[in-house]
C-alpha cells in the first residue's frame, strides 16, 4: 500500500462539516417520539421509557437504526481498503466540501443529501418530502428531503421486520396524529388512577378509529396494561401476543410480554 | 434513561436568551434545527446508543421553554445551551465513560481500515475520523471547536451559548486547535507503524 498524504486538520473539518447529517427517518422517529413523550403516551413513563430508552438493550437494531443506515452501512461496505485512502479522498473532496460549507454555513434545517444503503434497498422516488411519522417502533422508512439526482428512499429491512408496516399513503395527518395522542393520554390517566375500564374505553376508541394508526403499538401495550389492571390476564397476554406479531421489533413488546407478573 | 429534565429547565443558563425572530412553533423549530441539535450531539460525543435519548430530551425541554422565548440572540444559540447541558447530563449517567478525553477512540480508528468509494461516504469517514480526534479533548475544548469551526458560530455566539466570556472563548478554540494537530499527528504516526508492521 502506497503512503497517502494525510489531510491537514483544516482539509479534515471541512469534510467532516456536512458529513453528520442525520437521516430523514432519523428526523422523524425522533419527532414522533418527542410528540409522544411531550403527550405523555406513556403508562406512568414506562411504555415511552422502553420505547426510549431500552431500545438499545431489548432491541440493538432499533436503536442504532439511524446509525446502521446512515454510517454503519456506510462504512460497513467500505471495509476492505485502508482508513488512509479515506483520507486522501477527503482531501479531494475538500473543495467541493468547502463550497458546500460556505453555501450551508447560514442553513439550518436538513437539505443535505445523503446516500443510505442497506443489504435491501428498496428504491422509491420521493417527489417530495411527505410528512411521513415513521413508526415509533421499526422503523424503516428513510425518505430523502431534498430530489438529489440520486435521491432515493431507503428501506433498511430487519429480519424482524414488521408485516403490518403502514404504508406512506396510509400514514394519518398531524391532527390524527394529536386524536391519537389524546385518545391515548386518557388511557394512560386512567390507568394512573387505576381506573382499567375507563382507559379501555378510550383504547376501545383508539382502535375503532386507528386500526392503522400510528401509535398503534402503544396502544395495544397501554391495553394490555389495563386489560391486567381490569384482572383480565387471559386477554392481556392475548393483547400482547398480537403486539409482538404486529411490531415484533418494538421494544414495548418485551416488556408487554411479562405483563400482570 | 429518563433525566431530570426539570432541572435542566431551571437552570438560568438554559433560560431562553431570545432570538432576533422567535420562532413560532415547537414545529419550526424542530424541522430547522433538529440537524443541527443532531450533529452536535454527535460531535460532543454522544454515543450512537444514546443519540435518540439525548436529542429527544433536548426537544422536551425545548417545546417546555419555548412559550419563555424572548428575542435576544439566535435560537441556535439557545439550543446549544440546552445540548450541552443534556449531553453532561447524560454523559454523568453513563458510567463507561469514565475515559473522556484520551486516545482510546484514536487506536480504535487505526485499526480501522476503509475506502470510500464516493463522496459522501468520505464526508461520513471525515466525520468518523474528526468525532475520534474530538474525544481528545475536554468538554469546554470540545464545545468551543464544535461552535467555531463545524458550525461557525462567531464568538460572541459561542460565549453566550456556553456561558463564558469571549476572551475565554478565543482561548479554548485555540487551544482546541493544538491539541487536535497533536492527535492527528498521533494518528498519522500510528498509521505509519502499523503500515510498516503490516508489508
Amino acid at each position: 500500500m502506497r503512503e497517502v498524504e494525510h489531510p491537514s486538520l483544516d482539509a479534515l473539518v471541512d469534510a467532516a462539516r456536512v458529513g453528520d447529517a442525520p437521516s430523514a427517518e432519523d428526523r422523524e422517529r425522533n419527532k414522533r417520539a418527542v410528540l409522544a413523550r411531550i403527550a405523555g403516551v406513556a403508562a406512568g413513563g414506562s411504555v415511552l421509557a422502553a420505547t426510549s430508552t431500552t431500545a438499545a438493550a431489548a432491541a440493538p437494531a432499533l436503536a442504532t437504526t439511524a446509525s446502521v443506515a446512515t454510517t454503519g452501512a456506510l462504512l460497513g461496505k467500505l471495509a476492505g481498503g485502508a482508513l488512509v485512502l479515506a483520507l486522501a479522498s477527503v482531501s479531494a473532496t475538500v473543495a467541493y466540501s468547502r463550497r458546500h460549507a460556505t453555501e450551508r454555513a447560514g442553513a439550518t434545517s436538513g437539505s443535505q443529501r445523503h446516500t443510505h444503503s442497506s443489504s435491501q434497498p428498496i428504491a422509491r422516488p420521493t417527489p417530495r418530502a411527505p410528512q411521513t411519522q415513521a413508526p415509533l417502533v421499526a422503523p424503516s422508512v428513510t425518505t430523502h428531503l431534498t430530489p438529489a439526482p440520486a435521491a432515493t428512499v431507503a428501506i433498511a429491512p430487519r429480519a424482524s421486520a414488521p408485516s403490518r408496516a403502514p404504508s406512506l399513503a396510509a400514514r394519518p395527518s398531524r391532527s390524527s396524529l394529536a386524536e391519537e395522542i389524546a385518545l391515548l393520554r386518557a388511557a394512560r390517566e386512567a390507568l394512573s388512577r387505576n381506573d382499567g375500564a375507563l382507559a379501555l374505553g378510550a383504547l376501545d376508541r383508539h382502535s375503532q378509529r386507528f386500526s392503522q394508526g400510528m401509535l398503534r403499538p402503544e396502544s395495544l401495550a397501554l391495553r394490555v396494561d389495563a386489560l391486567c389492571a381490569t384482572g383480565q390476564r387471559e386477554r392481556a397476554h392475548a393483547a400482547a401476543a398480537q403486539l409482538a406479531r404486529e411490531a415484533p421489533g418494538s421494544p414495548l413488546v418485551a416488556r408487554a410480554l411479562r405483563a400482570c407478573r | 434513561m429518563q433525566l431530570a429534565l426539570t432541572a435542566i429547565d431551571d437552570d438560568p443558563a438554559v433560560a431562553p436568551a431570545g432570538a432576533a425572530r422567535a420562532p413560532s412553533s415547537f414545529d419550526e423549530v424542530y424541522g430547522e434545527h433538529f440537524d443541527f441539535v443532531w450533529r452536535s450531539a454527535r460531535r460532543l460525543g454522544v454515543p450512537e446508543s444514546a443519540l435518540d435519548d439525548c436529542v429527544q430530551d433536548v426537544f422536551i425541554v425545548v417545546h417546555r421553554r419555548l412559550g419563555d422565548f424572548e428575542g435576544r440572540s439566535s435560537v441556535r444559540t439557545w439550543l446549544f445551551g440546552i445540548l450541552r447541558r443534556v449531553v453532561r447530563d447524560h454523559r454523568a449517567t453513563a458510567r463507561d465513560r469514565a475515559t473522556s478525553h484520551d486516545d482510546a477512540a484514536l487506536s480504535r480508528l487505526v485499526d480501522t481500515h476503509t475506502e470510500a468509494p464516493d463522496e459522501s461516504a468520505a464526508r461520513a469517514e471525515a466525520a468518523r475520523v474528526l468525532n475520534a480526534l474530538l474525544e481528545t479533548l475536554d468538554d469546554d475544548k470540545r464545545e468551543a471547536f464544535v461552535l467555531s469551526e463545524l458550525e461557525q458560530f462567531s464568538a460572541p455566539e459561542i460565549a453566550e451559548a456556553t456561558g463564558v466570556n469571549v476572551n475565554t472563548v478565543y482561548a479554548r478554540v485555540r487551544a482546541a486547535k493544538h491539541e487536535l494537530e497533536q492527535a492527528l499527528a498521533r494518528l498519522r504516526h500510528n498509521r505509519a507503524w502499523s503500515q510498516r508492521c503490516a508489508k
